[in-house]
C-alpha cells in the first residue's frame, strides 16, 4: 500500500464527491465497505474450519479453485457472534494479493456517499474497536459506519478485536 | 557514484544498463573464481577465465570513463598475471584483499551483492564463444522471412556476429518461410537473447549449447558453477509456472471425472467412460512430468554463492572450517530450490553459529582444529536429499530440556519423558531457536520453524540428527516438484484431511479393548512396537488425547523414525491434491501445512505430520 514517492496526497476534501461503497448488514447497524475492495459477494456456504485458528477466523472456502480464509466480521468489530442465516452473505475483499472473505449478516446495497456527509468516528460508535472505522456518513435515513478495511485486514491488529470489551478511546 | 538503474555519466541510460549488467556478471566471475582460487582448487583455466574477467572488466570501465573502477580492475589483473605463468596460489590474506576489491568495485557501481538466488545462472559472458539457439515463430506469422530477418539483423545489434544460420542468410533473403531458425552466433548471449526476444512473433529462444573456442574447456575440480553451463531452455519462468498451475487444476478435475464416472457407471455403447478418465489420468500425468522436467535446474544455481558466503562466515566468526560441496549437478524444481533457499542459508549459518567449535576446544577434544561443513546433494527416486553436516559440537539433549522447561514450553517432569531424538526435535518449535537473528544474505529472519514449515509445506521432510561432541547434521528430503502430492483423505470431525501417503505406514483398527495405558498415556501394540495414541481430531487442536468413542480408524504415521497412532473417524479414500497456502491469517496454524480441493469441490485440510506430533508433545 505504501506509496513509494511522498508526493501529494489528496486530501478528503479533494478526493471526488462522493464514494462507492458497498453497505453490509451487521447486528442491525449498516457497515460500508469500499467497492473498489469488494470482489464479489457470495451466498452463505459450509466453511471449512480450521483447528486453532484465531477465534474470528471461521476456516476456509474454495472459491474456484482458490482456498481463502473467510473472518466472521461481527466478532472481528467485537459485535458477539450469531448463527449464519438465509441473508448472510460472504463478502470476498481484496487484501494485496490476497483475497479474504468476510461474513456478515447481509448485503443491503450500493451507496454513493457525498464525503461532506462523513464525520470521524465518535461516541456514536458502540462495541467496535474506532481503529477499524474510518468515519460515520449521517444519510436522511440512516447511519453508515464506514470500516477502515485495511485495518479490519491487517492481521497484525489481531488483538484488537479482543480488547474491544474495554473501552478506551 | 552510479547506483543501479540511473545512467553513467557520458553514457545512455541503455548504455550504462548494459555495461552494469556485464561488470555484475564479471565481478560475479571473479568472486566465483577467487573462492576457488583461495581453497587451492583453481585450474588453469579457471585462473584465465578470472584474468580475463578482471581484463575485460579494466576494458569496459575505461572506457566508460570510470577510472577508480578500472584502476582497481587493472591490479587485480597484475596480481592474476603470475598465476597465469603457473606461480603458486596466493595466500589466503591476498585472496580476502582481492575479494574485498571485487566488492569495492561493486560498491563504487551501486552493485550491491545479490541474495543468492535460485533463479537460472547466467553463463559468465565470454565474447569469444558461440553460442547456437533455436528461434521459433508464432504459427499465426504471416512474414517469416522478414522476422527471420529482423533475428539476424538483431543479433548484430546486439553486438553480436552471426557465424552461421540455418536456413542461411541468402535463403532468408529470397524470402523463403519457415517456422524455426537456428543460428549460431559469437558475443554476449544475454545481450543477443534479449534483442532476438523484441521480434514480434518469436515465441520461444531456445539455446542449443555453447562451443567454448579451440579445445580449451573450462573444467577440471573447483567451484561447479564456472563449468557447469547446462543447456538451458530459455522460456519465462512465469510461463512454466503458469502451466503448472494449469496442469495442477486439471489434476483436480480429472478426480472429479473420476468421481463422476464412478457415479455413472459403465456406459451403454460399449465405451466405459471409466477408460476415458484413466486415459486421462495417463495423460495429465505425462504432462505433469514433462513440464515438471522442463522446470528442473541444477541445485548449483542456487549453491553457486555459498562458498562466498562460507569464507565470509569463516571471517567474521574467526572459526576455521573447510567447506565441501557435492552434488551440484543434481536437478531440482525450481520452485522447491527457491524456496530452500533460506533454509539451505539458516542450515549452514547454524552450522558455523552453533556447530563449529573455537580451534582451542576442537584441541582439547582430539578433533582436527580445522572443522569440516559438509553440503550435500542427491536423488534417491523420487526425492531429492540434501544434508547439511559438521563435525561440530553438536546437541545435547539435556540443555534442550532445560531450554524448553526454561523457556515454558513443557513441565520439567515432562521434558524427562522425552527421548533424546525427541528433545532434539524441540528446536523446530516456534520461538524455540535461540538465534532468530536477521540473515545478512536473505535480510530475512529464519527460525528452524520455518525451515521445517517450508519443507513440509512443499512434502517433503526435516531430519535432524547429532551427537553432543561429534557433530550434527540435517537432512532435507525434498520432493522433486511441489505441484501434487499424494494423502489418504480421512474425516475427523466433520472436516476432511489430507494425509501425505508417504508418512502413513499402515491403516489399522482401533479397538477399545486393545488399548493399553502406560501411566496415563494410551498405547497400542503395533507389530513389535508399542505406539502412543490419539484422537487426531484432538491433537489438531493441540490436545494430545484418546477416548474409546474415538473413530475406530487408527492411521499409523511415521516422521523421522517416531510412530504414532492416529485414530481418525473414517477414510475417504487417497487421492492426488495441489496443496496451497492457508495465507497468512492462518500462517500459525500448528499441524497444518496447507489445504486442497477436493474433486467434489470440498476443502480438505493438509497435515503437516511432524507439526501435528511435535504440538501433540509440547501439549503432553
Amino acid at each position: 500500500m505504501s506509496q513509494p514517492t511522498d508526493g501529494v496526497r489528496p486530501g478528503p476534501g479533494e478526493e471526488a464527491a462522493a464514494e462507492q461503497v458497498v453497505v453490509l448488514e451487521l447486528d442491525g447497524q449498516a457497515y460500508g465497505a469500499d467497492i473498489a475492495s469488494v470482489r464479489e459477494v457470495l451466498a452463505f456456504q459450509p466453511i471449512t474450519r480450521v483447528p486453532q485458528a484465531p477465534p474470528f477466523v471461521l476456516g476456509v472456502i474454495n472459491l474456484r479453485g482458490r482456498i481463502i480464509p473467510v473472518i466472521d466480521l461481527r466478532r472481528r468489530l467485537g459485535l458477539g457472534a450469531a448463527e449464519p442465516g438465509p441473508l448472510s452473505r460472504i463478502v470476498v475483499v481484496e487484501d494485496g494479493e490476497e483475497l479474504i472473505g468476510m461474513l456478515v449478516d447481509g448485503v443491503s446495497e450500493v451507496l454513493d456517499i457525498p464525503a461532506d456527509l462523513v464525520e470521524p468516528p465518535g461516541e456514536l460508535v458502540r462495541g467496535e474497536d474506532a481503529s477499524f472505522l474510518r468515519g460515520v456518513a449521517r444519510l436522511e435515513e440512516r447511519l453508515v459506519i464506514l470500516l477502515a478495511l485495511e485495518r479490519v485486514l491487517d492481521a497484525h491488529q489481531r488483538a484488537a478485536a479482543a480488547r474491544v470489551a474495554r473501552p478506551e478511546g | 557514484m552510479a547506483g543501479r538503474g540511473a545512467s553513467l555519466p557520458g553514457l545512455s541510460e541503455e548504455e550504462s544498463r548494459l555495461f552494469l549488467q556485464e561488470a555484475g556478471e564479471l565481478l560475479d566471475t571473479l568472486e566465483e573464481g577467487l573462492v576457488a582460487l583461495g581453497q587451492g582448487a583453481a585450474s588453469p583455466d579457471q585462473v584465465n577465465l578470472l584474468f580475463r574477467a578482471a581484463h575485460t572488466l579494466k576494458g569496459n570501465a575505461g572506457a566508460a570513463g570510470l577510472e577508480e573502477v578500472a584502476r582497481r580492475a587493472h591490479d587485480l589483473e597484475n596480481e592474476l598475471e603470475p598465476l597465469r605463468r603457473g606461480e603458486p596460489a596466493p595466500s589466503r590474506a591476498d585472496v580476502d584483499r582481492m575479494l574485498a576489491e571485487v566488492d569495492a568495485m561493486r560498491a563504487e557501481l551501486g552493485l550491491a551483492p545479490e541474495a543468492p538466488r535460485a533463479a537460472e545462472a547466467e553463463a559468465p559472458a565470454d565474447e569469444e564463444a558461440e553460442t547456437e539457439v533455436e528461434v521459433r515463430f508464432s504459427e499465426q506469422c504471416p512474414f517469416l522471412s522478414v522476422r527471420s530477418y529482423q533475428v539476424l539483423q538483431a543479433v548484430r545489434d546486439a553486438g553480436g556476429e552471426v557465424v552461421a544460420s540455418e536456413p542461411d542468410e541468402a535463403a532468408i533473403e529470397a524470402g523463403e518461410e519457415f517456422q524455426r531458425l537456428r543460428l549460431r552466433f559469437r558475443g554476449s548471449p544475454e545481450e543477443v537473447l534479449r534483442e532476438i526476444r523484441a521480434v514480434p512473433d518469436v515465441v520461444r529462444v531456445e539455446r542449443i549449447g555453447q562451443a567454448p573456442p579451440g579445445p580449451a574447456r573450462t573444467g577440471g575440480s573447483g567451484v561447479a558453477s564456472l563449468e557447469s553451463q547446462a543447456e538451458t531452455l530459455r522460456v519465462e519462468v512465469r510461463l512454466l509456472d503458469h502451466l503448472m498451475n494449469l496442469i495442477g487444476e486439471l489434476v483436480v478435475d480429472r478426480n472429479r471425472l473420476g468421481e463422476a464416472a464412478r457415479r455413472l457407471g459403465t456406459g451403454h455403447d460399449g465405451v466405459s467412460l471409466d477408460e476415458v478418465v484413466e486415459h486421462l489420468a495417463r495423460l495429465s500425468e505425462e504432462l505433469q512430468a514433462t513440464v515438471t522436467r522442463a522446470r528442473m535446474q541444477p541445485l548449483s544455481t542456487l549453491f553457486r554463492r555459498f562458498p562466498r558466503l562460507m569464507r565470509d562466515l569463516e571471517t567474521s566468526t574467526g572459526k576455521s572450517f573447510d567447506f565441501v560441496m557435492e552434488g551440484e549437478a543434481t536437478e531440482l524444481d525450481r520452485s522447491v530450490a527457491t524456496l530452500i533457499a533460506d533454509p539451505l542459508i539458516h542450515l549452514l549459518r547454524n552450522a558455523v553459529d552453533h556447530g563449529v567449535e573455537p580451534a582451542e576446544e576442537r584441541r582439547r577434544a582430539g578433533k582436527p582444529e580445522r572443522a569440516r561443513i559438509e553440503l550435500r546433494a542427491w536423488r534417491e527416486e523420487n526425492t531429492i536429499r540434501i544434508s547439511v553436516a559438521d563435525d561440530g559440537a553438536g546437541m545435547d539433549p539435556e540443555a534442550l530440556r532445560r531450554r524448553a522447561v526454561e523457556k515454558g514450553f513443557l513441565g520439567a517432569e515432562q521434558a524427562q519423558r522425552l527421548s533424546d531424538r525427541e528433545a532434539i526435535d524441540l528446536i523446530f518449535l516456534p520461538g524455540f531457536s535461540t538465534s532468530r537473528q536477521v540473515t545478512e544474505i536473505s535480510g530475512r529472519g529464519v527460525g528452524m520453524d520455518v525451515v521445517r514449515r517450508n519443507v513440509e509445506r512443499i512434502g517433503g521432510q526435516v531430519e535432524v540428527e547429532s551427537r553432543p561432541g561429534r557433530g550434527t547434521r540435517f537432512i532435507l528430503d525434498l520432493p522433486l516438484t511441489v505441484a501434487i502430492l499424494r494423502v489418504l483423505l480421512v474425516e475427523v470431525g466433520g472436516i476432511a484431511v489430507a494425509v501425505p501417503l508417504g508418512a502413513i505406514d499402515e491403516v489399522v483398527e482401533v479397538r477399545p479393548e486393545r488399548v493399553e495405558r502406560v501411566g496415563s498415556e494410551p498405547v497400542l501394540r503395533w507389530r513389535d512396537r508399542v505406539l502412543s495414541l490419539a484422537s487426531l481430531e484432538a491433537a489438531l487442536e493441540g490436545r494430545w488425547r484418546w477416548e474409546p468413542a474415538a473413530g475406530q480408524t487408527g492411521l499409523v504415521v511415521h516422521h523421522q523414525g517416531r510412530r504414532q497412532v492416529w485414530a481418525v473417524d473414517r477414510l475417504l479414500g487417497d487421492q492426488e491434491v495441489v496443496v496451497k497456502g492457508l495465507g497468512r491469517w492462518l500462517d500459525e496454524a500448528r499441524g497444518l501445512a496447507g489445504a486442497a480441493v477436493l474433486g467434489d469441490g470440498r476443502v480438505a485440510l493438509v497435515l503437516d505430520v511432524g507439526g501435528v506430533m511435535l504440538a501433540a508433545r509440547v501439549e503432553g
